[in-house]
């Protein structure tokens, strides 16, 4: 019997979500066939299956959330006997029956348990989609004690912590008609005696809830149902526009240099936006300041250039990251940015391919968009917005030229990066492009 | 002319409350009251009656006093000296209430109480201006044609009070809650009782499960219980009455006196004597408000039995500070969702909130849970181990619909179930609540157990 395993995607990710299982218990799977997908906090990933055979069990339902390197399900022969402790995992507890822990990075047989407290680092972790519930619940999760592997806490705990009426105040047949109508309380404001949520507040919230989940009731509208994609691009730009002090700065820049240049290496395809990278990621190494992090008390400056490059798909977009960027050739990078780009529009985004961006370049030339203002994607301090490459007719020495012009805008947050630095940056950025020093 | 923010025409338990809610709010405030303080409630209900019924339970205690080891001789009434109790029983408390009203700086008129026209109270040819009037006159025993009360024969709840002797024998006609009460006292004191309802089941407006428990055990105790049964008619003879029954059992009973115990009849002539305020009365009298209280004059509210709807003193104390409350300002809403009340039978029968028969017709999915006081230890060192309690859930949340006790103490116990209903609980709060042993309210405990099937202290459910 072989055991599908949660694939470790990067040390950043340490858990994630069963989204879908594209296989059901029965079904003959081969290796390499896409057998789950998986929602990390970022995106959504398609895994394949690691083993050839029958697909005998399976071990997390979907919508459930577990670290990396569990055991998700079991692929073996029609006839071979399930082993005694798989037994079917309830979707209630779904930590609790799952065995295989969060292995270490070196760990050589993945499936042997870790036990509690190697994890632990002084306070209990805590999952993010626990540190979610608890935000919207209202819930301090440090408060909580963690059924996960070494006291991790995990959602059902805060939820269990929320039923228990932990934190939102709200009448016992209240909380019952909520559970029923799977309808979340942490927003609601309660109207019994000190804003207590009674069964009168719950009806209302039901009744609006019902007005508005009949979209075909209104005529031309289309309700579009939420994407995770959807969500985590919400929950983003938001968190960035709400907390980041975004300022712009514009410069124009001379592309006949870059444009000479592509004409004198036909032997390798560069595209513009190449030659942007390249020269940004160039830029970055001589601004750290530019290169850097708001972590609240202070100031991170990065002397490692990861950068990201928004790639527009049809349902979103993503970031994928070029790593050390300012250490790559212009062919290293133009291949690399190609190969990401690639991945992102089939889907084949791995976790560690679109995190740990420290600055950001988007690219709205292709739609025709002169200029344009981009939100900061954090945890970046500033973004670069690349509008398209045109001809215009500019004034040099008194006299009137036609000159390739590209419009580059430079998001800031202020909080990090003052405007005379950004300025500095941008007119740093201009001359290399202008120079054509590639 | 004498102005006032708020006048309240009538002391009983609505008006009081309501003249002293509008005093505590800053409301000039005055009542006027031509009887004694504490209406029908302190005077000729709630109170007396209570009194009555210790008494007579304490007889039954002396007369059973040998089975608890304890030898009594020559146990005796003395019927005088218990009216006299009852009267300094009822003193203390009207009492109570003129002190309240000194504190409270509410004037008092004592007097017949017209009203000339909206905002002005006429009293002993006096006028009171009044920017807001609440009517609170309350209610007096219905009679029946042909059954009209002479005082002596056939008489109703008032006169059943101040009776000088113990009757020998009495028919009750109406088994509601005064009916049961005098039945049982009369009970108590030996008097041959016939005790008669038109309705399928006694206390028509209890849950029928306890009531037909409550039925049976006032059979055992040899008061003739006649259900479904109409009185046809009364012979009114020179040392008693014969009655005729229809419907049941149809046959003819001969007793000393009749009490007719039928409901009560709204006080509103107040209304009806000033056609100028055009409200129209409903059936029994009633004058018709919203659940603000408000009549369909502005400035003009009405409270308690007088709008015929829940016939008991502490819902016209809610009712009444629910006016006070909206007549000085404010804005409340009475809510009878969570309105306790117990019949004095004996044992009581106490019930709060929906019974499932209400529940089902308002189309719940009714869950129930139920325990018989025969199990519960604490009864059984009373001697009383008569009664169940039933709790009746909505099977989808759980909700508390209804609590119903039949047993010891249960006028007492409802308490629980009407805090628990009024904090929206649901049947697995109590389940997890820890009760005190021993005592009688363990029996809401294991019927709340009960309703998970996993009661303690009962048989499982098959």
């Amino acid at each position: 019997m072989h055991e599908i395993l949660l694939p470790k995607m990067g040390n950043s990710v340490e858990e994630a979500e069963i989204v879908k299982w594209f296989k059901k218990e029965g079904d003959a799977v081969e290796t390499g066939d896409p057998l789950f997908s998986i929602q990390t906090d970022k995106a959504e990933v398609e895994c394949e299956s690691t083993a050839s055979g029958i697909l005998r069990k399976i071990l997390v339902p979907e919508g459930v959330e577990v670290p990396v390197l569990t055991v998700v399900a079991l692929v073996g022969d029609a006839d071979e006997a399930l082993p005694d402790n798989m037994g079917a995992p309830s979707a209630s507890a779904p930590a609790a029956q799952v065995s295989a822990p969060i292995a270490g990075p070196a760990a050589a047989a993945p499936a042997a348990p870790v036990s509690p407290g190697t994890g632990a680092t002084g306070k209990s972790p805590v999952s993010p989609r626990a540190r979610k519930a608890a935000e919207a619940l209202g819930i301090n999760p440090a408060t909580l004690s963690g059924s996960g592997v070494g006291g991790r806490v995990m959602e059902q705990d805060v939820l269990a912590s929320a039923r228990s009426g932990g934190a939102v105040k709200i009448t016992p047949t209240a909380r019952r008609m909520a559970e029923n109508a799977g309808l979340s309380v942490a927003q609601l404001s309660g109207t019994g005696i000190g804003g207590k949520i009674t069964k009168a507040d719950i009806a209302r919230s039901l009744e609006q809830g019902i007005a508005q989940a009949a979209p075909e009731a209104k005529e031309g509208i289309r309700t579009v149902p939420l994407s995770p994609m959807r969500r985590i691009i919400a929950d983003r730009m938001c968190a960035s526009k709400y907390s980041a002090p975004h300022y712009y700065i514009t410069v124009e820049v001379d592309m006949s240099a870059a444009k000479n240049f592509r004409a004198a290496n036909r032997g390798f395809k560069v595209s513009y936006n190449d030659l942007v990278l390249f020269a940004t990621a160039r830029a970055l190494r001589s601004f750290p300041a530019v290169n850097a992090r708001w972590c609240g008390d202070f100031i991170e400056e990065l002397s490692e250039v990861n950068l990201g490059m928004a790639v527009a798909l049809p349902t979103g977009l993503i970031v994928p990251v070029i790593r050390n960027a300012h250490l790559l050739s212009l062919e290293g990078l133009s291949s690399t940015a190609k190969a990401l780009a690639e991945k992102a529009q089939t889907g084949k985004l791995l976790p560690d391919d679109y995190q740990g961006n420290s600055f950001t370049v988007s690219n709205l030339g292709a739609f025709g968009v002169d200029q344009f203002t981009a939100i900061i994607n954090q945890p970046d301090s500033a973004i670069l917005a690349v509008g398209q490459m045109k001809d215009r007719a500019v004034v040099i020495d008194g006299g009137i030229h036609i000159r390739p012009v590209m419009k580059l805008t430079l998001s800031s947050d202020h909080r990090v990066i003052d405007g005379a630095v950004a300025a500095q940056f941008m007119s740093h950025l201009k001359s290399i492009l202008e120079e054509g020093a590639f | 002319m004498k102005n006032y923010d708020v006048v309240v025409i009538g002391a009983g338990p609505g008006g009081y409350v309501a003249a002293i809610r509008a005093a505590q709010r800053g409301a000039r405030t005055a009542v006027v009251e031509y009887r004694n303080l504490g209406g029908v409630c302190l005077n000729e209900g709630c109170i007396p009656t209570k009194t009555l019924i210790h008494t007579a339970e304490l007889y039954r205690k002396l007369q059973n006093a040998a089975e608890f080891g304890i030898e009594v001789r020559d146990v005796r009434v003395n019927v005088r000296k218990m009216l006299d109790r009852k009267e300094t029983v009822i003193g203390i408390n009207t009492g109570g209430i003129g002190a309240l009203f000194k504190a409270n700086g509410i004037d008092l008129y004592k007097g017949k109480a017209s009203i000339a026209e909206a905002g002005v109270v006429e009293v002993n040819g006096e006028k009171l201006t009044a920017k807001n009037t609440i009517i609170a006159t309350g209610g007096r025993p219905a009679q029946l044609p042909g059954l009209e009360f002479d005082g002596t024969r056939v008489i109703g709840s008032t006169d059943a009070l101040n009776l000088e002797r113990i009757p020998e024998s009495v028919v009750v006609i109406g088994a509601g809650a005064l009916g049961t009460e005098f039945a049982c006292i009369w009970n108590a004191f030996g008097a041959k009782v016939t005790l008669v309802e038109m309705m399928p089941t006694i206390l028509p407006r209890s849950d029928s499960e306890p009531a037909k428990l409550l039925e049976r055990i006032l059979r055992k105790k040899k008061i003739d219980v006649r259900t479904g049964t109409r009185v046809e008619k009364i012979e009114r003879k020179e040392d008693g009455v014969t009655v005729h029954f229809a419907g049941g059992k149809a046959d003819s009973v001969d007793a000393e006196i009749v009490l007719v115990a039928i409901g009560l009849q709204c006080n509103s002539e107040i209304v009806a004597n000033s056609p100028a305020l055009n409200i129209p009365l409903g059936k029994r009298g009633g004058i018709p408000v919203n659940d603000r209280m408000e009549s369909p004059v502005p400035g003009i509210y009405a409270i308690g039995d007088v709008i015929d709807r829940t016939w008991l003193a502490h819902g016209a104390s809610a009712e009444g500070i629910v006016a006070a409350t909206n007549c000085t300002g404010g804005n409340a809403v009475m809510d009878y969702r969570v309105l306790p009340a117990c019949n004095f039978s004996s044992p009581e029968l106490a019930s709060v909130g929906l019974t499932e028969q209400e529940a089902k017709d308002q189309g719940y999915t009714v869950k129930t849970g139920s325990f018989l006081f025969a199990a519960n230890g604490r009864a059984h060192t009373l001697g009383s181990a008569e009664g169940m309690v039933k709790i009746i859930g909505d099977a989808a949340t759980d909700e508390i619909l209804g609590v119903h006790i039949l047993g010891p103490e249960a006028g007492e116990m409802i308490a629980v179930g009407a805090l628990a209903m009024r904090v929206e609980g649901t049947v697995e709060e109590i389940a997890s609540t820890i009760h005190t042993h021993p005592t009688l309210s363990e029996a809401l405990w294991e019927a709340a157990e009960d309703y998970y099937g996993r009661g303690i202290h009962s048989k499982p459910k098959k």
